[in-house]
């Protein structure tokens, strides 16, 4: 089966050799079947994927800041729009912001994802109930983490601040939310609770591939701790590592619930992402043409990204 | 040290660790449960006691949640537009996954590129089109422009999770069922589908919860307060209920009740799918 599945490409790697295999299987019919399989997928993701980016190239290239369809489709092109976000310095503070909400973030759920698995990776009392549970913050709606997270940072009644002011770390009321200079600390807050459980579950499963006898043999040889840490965990689980920063990179890049439930991008522009900028620049301003160049700008970023990494992956994969 | 007493400490360690790992996790739904059954002359307390107190714990929160807000209709809107969403995801994930699991090799690169590329852009950027084109299409504050647009975003993800169930289904049984003188597309529904089935309704939970949670195209294009679903809701009650804390928490605990019943049977699957769908894929 497996010859089977890579009959296109050949066994041997030689689209050569494999192309005769290929032509000789009555492919006509199964072609129709595999593309009708794939059609009601591709007309929803055509319809909600293409179609609409589509549009927004479209609605970003018309002097025409809100309107209908039939409106926007008769307004002149321009590259007006592209002038005005390029030239905002609110567009790279964003970018900025974003950059650091994604390292922020990624930073301690990595690190906090990374301890957790190889806490639970070793046999403990209430293993297999603390598995069970560690990937419930990701059940949970974003929104409702937010509220969550709001009522335990509320400066004058929430816990956070209370065990803040008994211990003594701090004097008076921290504003988590409301301060400019601690609002994206703030929302990292959330961020964090729901996406660290991702990185466990994947690094526990990395640890899984390494087999038990390495580490004997380099308990013998007196490497414990750290160093087998260094030498034998670490190159083991970095691949893997990769993928999930990435993963979690891309979800915190499109971020919305947490910020917007929370600040809205505020205080002063404090935890204005790029995700938010776009929709409070159309949904706010009510600005669609230039939320639409952002959207394009995003677009060819992201499309970029993309691009490189599953490049990289493939590679990977090769090698 | 001897490697018996070094083992106990290790362990000992862990489970101490553990512990903590589990508090942090735990706290902010444990926080939540424990404010919502607060009476409102206790939540705003300078001092809050980290422990609840049976004594004092009471439903009026949810009560007065219940009678001041429509709750309920938000419930009932946030389980159709799931219902819908999971139902449309899964049926074209799992035609999809088996497609590109059994035939095409060459292709399924281009088309993961495709796919992944629908999963990492910015919800706030399609939302824009998808407003003008709903306004145009009529369908703007209805469920079908939000169940559309779920579908769009939970698709792809679940494209990768079912052609993967299915990469784990032997061949030999299409092939069999052919033999038999199945035509593919039975061979599908009789013999694949029931394997696969676990996978299905692994497909299945991530597609409800993922629409279960989605803010942003429920807040966008449903208008009507009368349209919207549970985490709307939610949204548009912390500005309003400033101080009544407890009866926020108290909609908190509602949103998460189902999400809670579906992890809790689909767990063991979901984990697979997740790291499945993210490794291999």
């Amino acid at each position: 089966m497996a010859a089977d599945r890579a009959a296109p490409e050949g066994a041997d790697g030689s689209p050569a050799a494999a192309a005769p295999i290929a032509g000789s299987r009555g492919s006509g019919a199964e072609r129709r079947l595999a593309l009708g399989l794939l059609m009601p997928a591709l007309a929803v993701i055509g319809a909600m994927l293409a179609v609409p980016l589509a549009l927004l190239a479209f609605i970003s290239l018309k002097g025409l800041k809100l309107g209908n369809l039939s409106q926007i489709l008769r307004a002149d092109f321009t590259l007006d729009n592209y002038v005005r976000i390029l030239g905002d310095p609110g567009t790279w503070s964003s970018l900025w912001i974003s950059i650091l909400y994604i390292v922020g973030s990624s930073a301690v759920a990595f690190s906090l994802g990374l301890a957790t698995a190889l806490v639970i990776n070793e046999k403990f009392p209430a293993q297999r109930l603390f598995r069970t549970l560690i990937l419930l913050p990701w059940a949970v709606p974003g929104i409702t983490a937010t509220i969550a997270f709001l009522w335990i940072m509320q400066p004058s009644f929430g816990v956070l601040n209370f065990v803040l002011r008994t211990t003594g770390l701090v004097e008076g009321d921290v504003n988590w939310f409301g301060d400019p200079s601690l609002a994206l600390v703030a929302v990292i807050f959330p961020t964090v609770w729901k996406t660290y459980p991702f990185f466990t579950i994947m690094l526990l499963a990395a640890l899984q591939t390494i087999p038990r006898d390495m580490y004997e043999a380099a308990s013998i040889d007196g490497a414990n701790g750290w160093r087998a840490f260094r030498w034998i965990t670490w190159p083991s689980i970095r691949r893997y590592a990769v993928v999930a920063l990435v993963f979690n990179a891309m979800y915190v890049f499109r971020e919305f619930d947490f910020i917007y439930a929370s600040t809205r991008g505020g205080p002063n522009g404090a935890t204005d992402t790029i995700a938010i900028r776009i929709y409070n620049v159309a949904f706010e301003k009510f600005d669609l043409a230039a939320a639409s160049a952002l959207g394009v700008l995003t677009f060819v970023l992201v499309a970029v990204s993309v691009w490189g990494f599953v490049r990289w992956q493939m590679q990977a994969v090769q090698r | 040290m001897t490697i018996s007493q070094r083992q106990r400490l290790m362990s000992t360690l862990r489970f101490f660790l553990a512990g903590i790992f589990a508090v942090l996790l735990l706290f902010p739904i444990y926080w939540m449960g424990q404010t919502s059954l607060l009476p409102t002359s206790a939540v705003l307390s300078r001092a809050p006691s980290l422990l609840p107190d049976p004594a004092a714990s009471s439903l009026s929160a949810y009560q007065t949640l219940l009678a001041t807000y429509p709750v309920l209709t938000w419930f009932g809107n946030s389980a159709i537009i799931t219902a819908g969403s999971a139902l449309l995801s899964a049926l074209c994930a799992t035609l999809a996954g088996y497609s590109l699991s059994r035939f095409s090799s060459r292709t399924a690169h281009g088309i993961a590129f495709v796919l992944l590329l629908g999963r990492v852009l910015p919800g706030t950027l399609l939302v824009l089109p998808y407003f003008v084109l709903f306004r145009w299409a009529g369908i703007l504050d209805t469920h079908v422009s939000v169940i559309l647009a779920n579908a769009s975003m939970i698709t792809p993800f679940a494209t990768f999770m079912m052609k993967n169930y299915f990469d784990d289904v032997p061949r030999e049984l299409d092939e069999a069922a052919k033999v038999d003188g199945c035509s593919p597309l039975a061979a599908l529904w009789f013999v694949v589908l029931p394997v696969a089935a676990p996978g299905i309704a692994a497909t299945i939970a991530f597609a409800a919860t993922a629409s279960w949670v989605d803010l942003l195209f429920a807040r966008t294009l449903l208008l009507t307060p009368g349209h919207w679903t549970m985490p709307v809701g939610i949204a548009s009650l912390i500005g309003e209920v400033q101080t009544s804390w407890n009866q926020l928490m108290a909609a908190g605990v509602l949103s998460v009740l189902p999400v809670f019943a579906v992890y809790w049977f689909a767990q063991p699957y979901l984990v697979g799918g997740m790291t499945s769908g993210a490794v291999k894929g």
